[in-house]
């Protein structure tokens, strides 16, 4: 049987938001990891790692808002009614960080770097917690009245499980920006971040498995797929051995392969999130039969239809300039006169 | 173009922003005026028959006006009128200073004439201004509509989120917006004292291509 458009799209919104993990995520754990380097010329160099690529990145938030808004406007409306004020912080954290990437190298003065660097750091360490918050509220579920309307508050949204998954992201964030870094850098500052990766590896490790552990008591309605039908487990296995194998390619100083082993980290855990989660969009707790769906949330199937046509259009040429871009400025980071 | 795109999608704002009461054949381009709301005209220095043509390429078509519009259904004239009349006052006032420049830069008198670079430095404001009165124009004149004659504004309005806390956030923005322009403009000015880099310049004083690198 075929996947309906309504699947179609959910998939669709699916690999937008995980390109986003997976790009915005290793520039958002660079910035995490920026007030550990100790140099000026350190910070800089991290930058200047990100700095052709990370605006390129955050459009595939933007993109995922749009398809979401376009494909499934209830849940867009809810949502962004429901999580108004973190994501107003969200917004104000991503613009913080932003500034403070093109404006910290602008004057020599200390005070003014290290604003913009605690500025650049706050932002990024922000964002991150608020992103997987917000995805650890939509796995718990949240308050959802019969006309779909968010029925809860701001503080409601910050209980334990949610903010766990918030951390977890956070350590998946500061690994995979580490390992980018990794990637990125030469002689000493490459060394060093090696460590650090080897360090948020172990601290991602030990949230992901506390994340499981809590998810398998507290949340079994987030592994009902994966239970039905335990072939699934294999992406939940596929998941840990992409971990294990970055510390591996490390060993054999294989750095490209170990940042794929950490993106393929990232898409798996999305595929479980997402297997688990479908067809839901917002899991409706404590009243289940509100849960907004793919079904019930959708457009109709004729602006699905014209959208599809879009996206095949679209999506050649989003994946032709990212891969031009990453092939552009490829290699190691080489400070000039116009670096950040 | 884009009046006839409005002229056909959306032709109470055409008419807000023209202030055209009556639907009228030959209609007049209002160049500056006021909008008399009480006896339902618009008073200035207008140009016949341009805005027939702009609308709808006849200089003689009638135009819409605000007459074929239930008064619920009109959106505020006199905000509409100003702010449109504005940014197109503001492109064609920046054009002049424009033309005028290049005269006097044609002229080589232009680094004497100490008013024309001071009005040419505070210009720079200008299509700002004029882009958000654009933007302010667009927005007034599609009222009472959020989607043009299927939803109106109040409808889409969240129903979780109230009022203080869009107050909040707005606020937040306001001083994030405040703030990011401060700095703006300071690393403006010091970009600007300190000037292009030695390096940039061939003896002649024009910007160098990399391969015209001299030193």
């Amino acid at each position: 049987m075929p996947p309906d458009l309504n699947s179609i799209w959910f998939i669709l919104v699916g690999v937008l938001f995980t390109g986003y993990a997976m790009l915005d995520g290793f520039d958002l754990g660079i910035g995490a990891l920026h007030l550990f380097t100790r140099t000026d010329r350190e910070r800089r160099v991290m930058l200047n790692a990100i700095g052709p690529v990370w605006d390129g990145n955050e459009v595939w938030l933007v993109t995922g808002g749009g398809a979401l808004f376009a494909a499934f406007p209830n849940v867009y409306a809810t949502a962004f009614s429901g999580f108004y004020l973190a994501l107003m912080l969200l917004l104000a954290s991503l613009i913080f960080r932003a500034v403070a990437i093109e404006f910290r190298s602008k004057r020599p003065e200390l005070w003014w770097r290290r604003m913009w660097d605690i500025s650049f750091a706050g932002g990024s360490i922000l964002s991150s917690l608020l992103i997987g918050t917000a995805l650890g509220n939509l796995a718990w579920g949240v308050p959802i009245d019969a006309q779909g309307e968010f029925a809860g508050t701001f503080l409601g949204l910050l209980t334990p499980y949610p903010l766990l998954v918030g951390i977890t992201t956070l350590a998946l964030f500061m690994m995979h920006g580490a390992i980018y870094g990794v990637m990125k850098t030469e002689d000493k500052l490459h060394d060093q971040l090696r460590v650090w990766a080897m360090r948020c590896i172990i601290f991602f490790v030990i949230c992901a498995v506390t994340l499981s552990m809590s998810t398998l008591l507290y949340v079994p309605h987030m592994a009902a797929r994966v239970r039905a039908h335990p072939w699934l487990f294999t992406v939940a296995l596929a998941n840990m051995l992409a971990i294990a194998n970055i510390p591996r390619e490390f060993h054999h100083g294989r750095d490209g392969r170990a940042f794929v082993s950490s993106c393929a980290a990232i898409v798996t855990l999305m595929a479980l999130f997402a297997l688990n989660l479908y067809p839901n969009m917002i899991y409706s707790l404590p009243n289940p039969e509100n849960s907004l769906t793919i079904y019930n949330a959708a457009s109709s199937p004729k602006t699905l239809g014209i959208m599809l046509i879009i996206a095949c259009i679209g999506i050649p040429v989003v994946v032709a300039y990212t891969v031009s871009i990453y092939w552009i400025f490829r290699g190691k980071v080489k400070m000039d006169r116009m670096s950040y | 173009m884009s009046a006839q795109g409005v002229a056909k999608n959306q032709p109470a704002k055409l008419a807000a922003f023209e202030g055209l009461y009556q639907t009228t054949s030959n209609a007049p381009l209002v160049i500056a005026g006021w909008v008399d709301k009480k006896n339902e005209r618009t008073v200035g220095l207008t140009m016949p028959y341009l805005l027939s043509f702009l609308a709808h390429n006849d200089f003689h078509a009638p135009v819409t006006g605000l007459d074929a519009f239930k008064p619920a259904d009109r959106p505020p004239v006199t905000a509409s009128f100003v702010f449109f009349h504005g940014m197109v006052g503001i492109g064609f006032a920046l054009i002049g200073v424009a033309l005028l420049g290049v005269w006097c830069l044609y002229r080589g008198n232009l680094n004497r004439r100490r008013w024309l670079l001071w009005l040419l430095v505070f210009s720079v404001l200008g299509p700002q201004l004029a882009n958000q009165l654009g933007w302010f124009a667009a927005e007034v004149g599609r009222q009472p509509w959020l989607v043009y004659g299927v939803m109106r504004t109040p409808a889409g309005l969240s129903a979780v989120v109230k009022a203080n806390v869009v107050l909040s956030s707005l606020i937040l923005f306001t001083v994030i917006y405040f703030l990011l322009f401060s700095v703006f403009v300071f690393l403006l000015n010091d970009k600007i004292q300190h000037g292009p880099d030695d390096a940039d310049l061939t003896p002649a004083g024009k910007l160098a291509l990399p391969e015209h690198k001299t030193h």
